[in-house]
């Protein structure tokens, strides 16, 4: 008895809090960066998963990180994202068999500013520099504000708004099955059954 | 244990369906009229015991309740575990579609040889039918653990990993489900003899 509670002892002092049924993943875009979120339930986060970020068309991986205590992973939109319009495929494994993935979509992230790109890629200074023009006409009333500034404030305030419903999203869809799902299997089963029943019910004579 | 989709390899996921076919195969042809009933109950009893989670510290894992269903069910585990994983699937999002072979086959295959090859020990009366479904149930869950790092030796993890992680998570689980199957084993001896395939008397092995 006493081995049987030095096992128990020693395997929840040992054990990473590892299984679950399925592990959650859900992605959004703030400032310029994809913030990912991991977990195995509302409480648990999933520490130091293998995140792979993918081209979302070509299948290609842009970038690969591991998540951190939080369950969290950051990174800049990629370069080759923002040029090629394609969406994001971020896969998340968890281990032992759990992986789940999410897509973030273009639209999500091409309007977002750039934080983190060290030098910006000819088509996207083209780009701003052709909306800085047409943006022109509302921004001259204010010279020392740029059309990037006006973005920048906006895109925060935006995020600040959002952040709730952004929340309210994420545990959604962390909410484990419900009563109906539940009842729903358990009639799902004895439903079949009764097929099972009626097949090979024996005639009566 | 519920292994999610895509992570195992198209000749994994086919060897898992193929094996859970035979096995549901052989157990549907050995249920009998009478015991439909009872295969109903414990895979409703299956399909709900995923959602009980173990909380004792940091680790928490649910319960698997395979052991049961082989104790008490026999071959015809097969059947009621793939029909209850199924449901899983589709309404929880537990494991995927294509992986249910895989799980089905992990979680059955355990439970059917542990009441196979405790089956001598689980038709004797008094401390001999417990420590008989006490290893059922415990030793189903472990088997089941094992199968799965199997299952997960050709991922980037590899094998001994998989299978240390699984088997440490499981240790409170296969107590929990040792005890659980002793007394669900000794109530229905008690009311209900003729529900267990052991219990059936000398040619109790008949149909199982």
């Amino acid at each position: 008895m006493r081995s049987v509670l030095m096992i128990l002892v020693f395997a929840l002092l040992v054990s990473s809090p590892a299984l679950a049924h399925r592990v959650n993943i859900f992605a959004y875009v703030e400032g310029g960066e994809v913030v990912v979120e991991c977990s195995f339930s509302k409480s648990k986060r999933v520490r130091h998963g293998h995140i792979e970020v993918r081209d979302a068309v070509s299948g290609e991986t842009l970038l690969q990180g591991t998540t951190d205590a939080e369950g969290l992973f950051r990174f800049p939109v990629p370069e080759q994202a923002r040029t090629s319009g394609s969406g994001l495929r971020i896969l998340l494994q968890a281990g032992e068999g759990h992986q789940n993935e999410w897509i973030v979509d273009a639209a999500e992230f091409l309007g977002a500013p750039i934080t983190a790109a060290p030098a910006p890629s000819a088509p996207q200074s083209d780009t701003a520099a052709g909306s800085a023009s047409g943006g022109n006409v509302a921004a001259s009333h204010v010279p020392g504000l740029t059309r990037s500034d006006v973005e920048e404030v906006v895109a925060a305030a935006l995020d600040a708004k959002l952040a709730p419903i952004q929340r309210e999203l994420r545990e959604q869809g962390l909410k484990g099955p419900g009563v109906q799902e539940i009842v729903g299997g358990i009639g799902w089963i004895f439903g079949l059954i009764g097929v099972a029943a009626y097949f090979k019910s024996r005639p009566r004579v | 244990m519920h292994i999610s989709e895509g992570v195992l390899s198209a000749a994994i996921l086919g060897l898992g369906a193929a094996l859970t076919v035979c096995g549901t195969a052989i157990g549907l042809r050995r249920l009998d009229y009478d015991r439909l009933m009872t295969v109903a109950i414990l895979a409703a009893a299956f399909f709900v015991g995923s959602l009980i989670h173990i909380p004792i510290g940091p680790a928490s894992a649910h319960l698997i309740l395979n052991g049961l269903l082989g104790a008490i069910l026999g071959w015809a585990a097969f059947p009621a575990i793939l029909v209850a994983l199924m449901l899983q699937s589709v309404l929880f999002q537990y494991g995927g579609f294509t992986v249910i072979g895989v799980n089905a086959f992990n979680m059955a295959f355990p439970a059917v040889l542990c009441f196979l090859l405790l089956r001598p020990l689980l038709s004797r009366p008094g401390r001999m039918r417990t420590a008989g479904a006490f290893c059922c149930g415990a030793l189903s869950v472990a088997g089941a653990a094992l199968l799965t790092a199997v299952s997960l030796a050709w991922t980037d993890q590899g094998f001994l990993q998989a299978a240390r992680l699984l088997f440490l998570a499981h240790v409170p689980v296969m107590v929990v489900e040792g005890i659980v199957t002793v007394l669900a084993v000794s109530f229905l001896y008690k009311v209900r003899p003729e529900l267990l395939l052991f219990a059936a008397g000398p040619e109790g092995g008949r149909h199982a």
